[in-house]
């Protein structure tokens, strides 16, 4: 049954989706950018910008993340629940916040990343500390995702449809 | 809390013994040999300065030269001998005898292939221009000075850009000035127009307008084609054929040489270790103080070495070199040399990556150990995912061939794992399997019989995406964090301690010790069922001593209150730190959502397949790519999360780091492993 409150669940797995996998696709491609251009130069570098290129890929998976959960509340892979619209509202914040947060994290952390793996193209073994500055902008991403968690965990939709019923 | 004391000492000895000395002190790595200023203004000559750094040059190219060259072996040997060169020492300067007369002769063997590669490739790449650039001409039935102008014509070869329907505009713009021009064009190649156009002398002018119109570039063969004088296309095209495959073949004779230079390519990689040690060996000269019969030193080492190793000279040298200990500069900073037992001095890369410990700070190997492994795990939190880690990383552990402290570092991925299992036991985590998926072996009986409120696989705490379970495993994270944050602030109270700082030491951590830990028992007093009034009242004393005692480094006693209610505003830091904490369930939990959905993608792309064998081989692609992924992201969070956690929210507390590290007077292996036993 595809009520409005499905529709807007649907609109927040979404948001949460896109707009936090639009974040690690560019955060991802400034760092990718700039490691391409170091590797012309020191090869053997590979496996330390890789992972550094890597790292702003994280918060397009906290967008997939809350999408899948947001779906599998709603039931779609099972059979759609009767989802009321104050409910949907509540999945579609979930998912707006978590997508807003990825995007600017991710797309931040590309720059600081970009920047880590220029300091490793000088001197391999700051790798680490290149690391770490990055994954300090990630916190806001979990943050966001740590949110989006708890209000997507919070819709129990059997207890809803049991107090429809008690109410009718 | 392992930093070994170091001492410093100075030998002095008889120039005579000096090699030997140097031999020996080299295998052993015991001593780090430091630059004292005053020794070489005091020195005389005897220093071959850049020694064998042209030598180490010429090595290093002959073997990027030929190691591409070289047959691979295969991928399991690879990995166990860390692509290095297992051998024994006695058999690598046997080796290394042998070698040495032949090397000058493989190395400039090396160098002239190479060179005459370079000069071929070249040529190869001029000859290919050169072709490229007639091929377009080569129809033309005349030789291409021929074609030039007459006296009464005059003639262009060239292109023009392409564009749509260029060709057509060109034709119809130049026939239309006069039919006493003709246009002849000779095809497309690289988006260009080839054309050759040939004007009476009177309409030269106005031709030239319209050639710059549509951006006629000419090609001056005269030139280009000097030494073909007089043949027509065809038959430059034919010869510059020929000239290409004579130095095609020359490149392939010239590789079929240089593959038969691999042979010495173990032979290079051993003389490349040892004349970097002899180079290492001659760089130190720069920090040693020689006269004319005698030479010195000073040296760090560990100080429970230094009675051992003052008997081996002794015995050695027969009072020919003495040892002594001495003090360190005033302002010399002393080196830093952390040991920890086995299993904890696994996690010294992870201190390493922040920095090595000055020589105020504590060494915090043990300390983050166990909070790592714990972290670690409930991020990673998978079964599948920890056994596999775990499992592939023991197997490197047992197998591989690795200097010890190599084998430490990979150990900690075997604790990891380790750490990644319990983990997902206790969240029952395996693969992202939901509990209908799972086999029945892995979930508890009182799931199976359908008793209510029981978690479903064995031996699971904490459910962590149904009922209270993100909220309950959210507290786990806050409590490890709130027990890292207390045991930071003590081990800030110890550090200051053992610096005599006593003052500093009673007055910062220990009051936020107690404070914190007050306010904490004042916020949960109504869940764990304590006085809450009495908290209260404690948390309000603490206030007070926090703004009685911060601010006591200010000089002015008006500041000094100020300042301490300006400390108070600290709290804020311990509230986001612990707030930081929160990652470990976020991170735990995005592990088994996303296995959960890649198992859901396969089994709905499965499903949707015509035929039921080609669905199962397409759930089991996805299923291993979508793991595969899965795992390493998983890993990659896990691990850097985890690291962040000890050093942003730990280490902050008592940790500075920028120590420098001792580096002993070492054999550096780049290309051999010694496996002596």
């Amino acid at each position: 049954m595809l009520t409005s409150g499905v529709v807007l669940a649907i609109m927040g797995a979404t948001f949460a989706a896109v707009l936090a996998g639009i974040g690690s696709s560019v955060g991802v491609s400034f760092a990718g950018t700039k490691g391409a251009g170091v590797l012309a130069e020191k090869p053997e570098l590979f496996g330390k910008v890789l992972i550094i290129t890597a790292l702003p890929g994280s918060q397009g998976v906290y967008g997939l993340l809350i999408a899948i959960l947001t779906l599998a509340k709603i039931g779609l892979f099972t059979g759609i629940s009767n989802v009321p619209t104050e409910v949907g509202f509540q999945l579609l914040w979930a998912g707006i916040l978590m997508g807003f947060a990825g995007l600017v994290s991710g797309w931040m952390q590309g720059k600081v990343a970009a920047g880590g793996i220029g300091a490793v193209a000088r001197d391999g073994s700051l790798a680490g500390k290149a690391i770490v500055l990055s994954v300090i902008i990630e916190t806001y991403a979990i943050f966001g995702l740590l949110i989006a968690l708890l209000i997507v965990n919070s819709v129990n939709l059997e207890a809803v449809s049991a107090a429809v019923e008690m109410v009718k | 809390m392992a930093k070994v004391p170091l001492q410093k000492v100075r030998l002095t000895g008889l120039k005579t013994h000096y090699k030997i000395l140097m031999q020996e002190l080299h295998r052993m790595g015991l001593l780090e040999i430091v630059e004292n200023s005053e020794f070489i203004e005091n020195s005389i000559g005897g220093r071959e300065e850049h020694f064998g750094v042209f030598d180490l040059a010429r090595i290093d190219f002959a073997l990027n030269f030929l190691s591409p060259l070289e047959d691979k072996k295969s991928k399991v040997d690879a990995i166990l001998a860390g692509g290095k060169l297992v051998m024994k020492e006695d058999e690598a300067k046997k080796k290394l005898k042998e070698f040495a007369p032949k090397s000058e002769e493989v190395l400039s063997q090396c160098e002239s292939i190479e060179e005459k590669m370079v000069r071929s490739h070249n040529e190869l790449r001029k000859i290919r221009n050169r072709r490229e650039i007639l091929l377009p001409f080569k129809l033309l039935k005349t030789p291409l000075e021929e074609d030039f102008s007459t006296e009464s014509t005059k003639t262009w070869l060239g292109f023009i850009p392409e564009t749509k329907n260029v060709e057509k505009a060109f034709m119809e713009e130049l026939a239309g000035e006069s039919n006493l021009v003709d246009v002849q064009i000779f095809g497309v190649r690289d988006r260009k127009l080839f054309v050759r156009v040939t004007v009476v002398n009177s309409l030269q002018s106005q031709t030239v307008a319209v050639l710059e119109g549509f951006k006629f570039e000419e090609i001056d063969f005269s030139l280009e084609f000097s030494d073909f004088y007089g043949q027509k296309p065809r038959e430059i095209l034919h010869s510059l054929e020929k000239e290409e495959k004579e130095y095609l073949v020359e490149i392939e004779d010239l590789k079929n040489r240089a593959k038969g230079l691999v042979k010495h390519i173990n032979d290079l990689r051993i003389l490349a270790d040892y004349n970097s040690w002899r180079k290492k060996k001659n760089d130190l000269q720069h920090q040693i103080l020689k006269t004319k019969h005698i030479f010195a030193f000073e040296a760090w080492m560990p100080a429970k070495e230094f009675d051992n190793f003052s008997k081996w000279i002794e015995n050695a040298f027969v009072n020919e070199v003495v040892i002594e200990k001495t003090n360190p500069n005033e302002d010399e900073e002393i080196p830093v040399l952390t040991k920890n037992t086995k299993g904890i001095a696994s996690f010294e890369p992870i201190t390493e990556m922040f920095g090595t410990p000055n020589n105020d700070d504590l060494d915090p190997t043990a300390a983050i150990a166990p909070f790592f492994f714990v972290f670690f795990g409930l991020c990673l939190s998978d079964v599948g995912y920890g056994l596999i880690l775990m499992l592939a990383s023991l197997w490197i552990f047992l197998f591989g061939k690795f200097s010890p402290k190599a084998k430490e570092g990979i150990f900690l991925l075997v604790l990891c794992g380790f750490g990644a299992t319990l983990g997902g036991i206790i969240l029952g985590g395996y693969f992202g399997m939901t509990p209908e998926q799972a086999p029945a072996f892995l979930l508890s009986s009182g799931f199976l019989t359908g008793t209510a409120d029981v978690m479903p696989f064995r031996y699971q705490l904490i459910d962590p995406m149904a009922g209270s379970g993100p909220i309950i495993f959210l507290g786990l994270s806050m409590a490890l964090g709130v027990i890292q944050i207390l045991t930071g602030i003590v081990l800030d109270f110890v550090r200051k301690l053992k610096n005599r700082e006593y003052a500093d030491a009673i007055f910062g951590p220990l009051p936020w010790l107690y404070s914190l830990i007050v306010l904490i028992c004042f916020s949960l007093a109504d869940v764990i069922g304590l006085d809450k009034e009495l908290f209260g009242k404690l948390a309000i004393a603490g206030a007070i001593i926090l703004v009685l005692t911060q601010g006591r480094s200010q000089k002015n006693w008006l500041l000094k209150p100020i300042f301490g209610v300006l400390g108070l505003y600290n709290i804020t830091g311990y509230v986001s730190d612990l707030l930081s904490y929160s990652r470990i369930m976020a991170l735990g939990l995005a592990t088994g959502v996303i296995g959960f959905a890649m198992n859901l993608t396969a089994g709905i792309l499965g499903s949707m397949m015509p035929i039921k064998p080609l669905g199962i081989i397409v759930a089991i692609i996805i299923l291993i790519c979508g793991h595969g992924l899965n795992f390493s992201l998983s890993l990659l969070g896990a691990f850097v999360h985890s690291g962040r956690l000890q050093f942003i929210e730990f280490f902050g507390k008592f940790f500075e780091g920028g120590g420098r590290k001792f580096r002993p007077f070492v054999r550096e292996k780049k290309y051999l492993f010694f496996n002596n036993s």
